[in-house]
């Protein structure tokens, strides 16, 4: 399903534009919403990643990573891009990063996700963190470590250790869960 | 680096993270090529990260698919919109490289730094296809230019199944080739490009002819009264033709 995709994206075959957006809006505009936390601000983000990612279609490449990547990369940057230009300042975005973090309103909850929410709530919540700094919302390492006071080389091996617990977690596998507590002991 | 080593590095989640350097980012590619096992392995951490992100979903209000939908036909319907559009992206790309440099005075922050480098490797991309595509419309252009030239000789040759021309001419200096209708070498054989020159003996050598393109200039040379191509046994050619395979009609 991938490669017909890719094929009308780099044709701009507006199609693309059609099933990207079934797929992956919603996941695109929970990131966005988190960086942006305007709900206006975050509809007009999302609509340019589909714009920019129907005008460059050609450029992505299946090599360097799946579509998702491709178009978190894209909503990401527009994401910052426009928190910038509406003149938010990085004090401000930490403050409300603690709050926006780890309390989704109910409104927000996709029933589809609701048991793999329940999933992910299963991750150690400083894993999760960490996950929403660097994957969502763009921040190196380096600026994890300043932000939240954990020693640079212990947030990468907990970047890690909660890529690799939610690759278990994800996996459907019951004794996977059994690792995940055990694991989730000793870092 | 072993499959294990880089595994244990950690980097090829930085790079799914878009946390690499240039040079890390030259490293994992490098070993995605060689080991084609690394690509499932990144697939899979790509996969359970895409997961999570669909954990947190918030689903877009209910007008904007359509909404998104309608601006993307109108963006490619109107072709004049689209080099509105690019003009209009050119200058916002510069307008948006220049607020990020006041963005990095500001805040001196790496964040903006990174964004600006970004910034200017897409702008040198562009910029770069620009060059490319003026040096292609140069060659057209002058290519153009030699065939409407009513001082240009159109010198046809011909073998036994295909035919095509010589164009030359002597005002502009030059001696050009078409290769769209020529036959292939055999195998282990090379075409040579030959001019029969008035008052000569034997044909000069012209040089070897290109295998792609369809179009080959070639130094120019005076008083040509003839072309021809022969097949020769190795790439550099010979002094005197072996077997002629085009000749003139």
């Amino acid at each position: 399903m991938q490669d017909s995709i890719i094929i009308q994206l780099q044709q701009q075959d507006q199609r693309a534009i059609a099933t990207l957006y079934d797929q992956y809006s919603a996941a695109l505009f929970g990131v966005i919403m988190r960086i942006v936390q305007s709900r206006e601000l975050s509809e007009q983000v999302l609509q340019d990643t589909f714009t920019k990612a129907w005008r460059n279609g050609a450029s992505y490449n299946p090599e360097k990573g799946r579509l998702f990547t491709w178009l978190l990369n894209i909503a990401r940057n527009s994401a910052i891009d426009a928190t910038r230009s509406a003149q938010f300042n990085h004090s401000k975005k930490s403050d409300s990063l603690d709050s926006l973090v780890h309390t989704p309103g109910s409104e927000q909850i996709n029933p589809e996700h609701v048991g793999l929410r329940e999933l992910v709530g299963k991750l150690d919540e400083k894993y999760a963190r960490l996950i929403e700094m660097v994957y969502f919302q763009g921040y190196t390492q380096e600026e994890v470590a300043e932000a939240t006071g954990i020693p640079l080389g212990t947030v990468k091996t907990r970047l890690r250790f909660a890529i690799n617990e939610l690759r278990l977690i994800f996996s459907d596998n019951p004794a996977a869960m059994l690792l995940i507590g055990m694991m989730a002991e000793r870092i | 680096m072993d499959v294990q080593t880089f595994l244990a590095s950690g980097l090829l989640e930085a790079y799914v993270l878009n946390q690499c350097s240039a040079e890390e980012r030259s490293t994992v590619e490098t070993m995605l090529q060689k080991h084609p096992q690394l690509r499932e392995e990144m697939n899979r951490i790509e996969l359970a990260l895409e997961q999570f992100a669909q954990a947190n979903a918030v689903p877009p209000p209910a007008g904007l698919r359509d909404k998104i939908l309608r601006d993307i036909a109108n963006d490619a319907s109107t072709g004049s919109q689209k080099v509105n559009n690019f003009t209009r992206n050119m200058i916002l790309g510069g307008a948006i490289s220049a607020a990020v440099v006041l963005a990095i005075l500001w805040q001196g922050s790496q964040r903006g730094y990174r964004l600006l480098e970004q910034e200017n490797k897409r702008m040198q991309q562009e910029m770069q296809d620009c060059q490319t595509r003026q040096k292609q419309l140069i060659a057209m252009e002058d290519q153009f230019n030699l065939l409407r030239d009513p001082g240009t000789k159109v010198i046809n040759i011909a073998g036994k199944e295909k035919q095509t021309a010589v164009y030359y001419n002597n005002a502009r200096q030059s001696v050009a080739l078409d290769l769209s209708r020529m036959p292939k070498a055999e195998p282990g054989k090379y075409l040579q490009f030959w001019a029969i020159v008035e008052g000569e003996t034997a044909p000069k050598s012209m040089g070897m002819v290109a295998t792609d393109g369809d179009w080959q200039k070639f130094a120019y040379v005076e008083n040509a009264i003839g072309f021809a191509v022969s097949e020769e046994p190795t790439p550099d050619g010979s002094a005197v033709p072996t077997t002629v395979v085009m000749a003139p009609i």
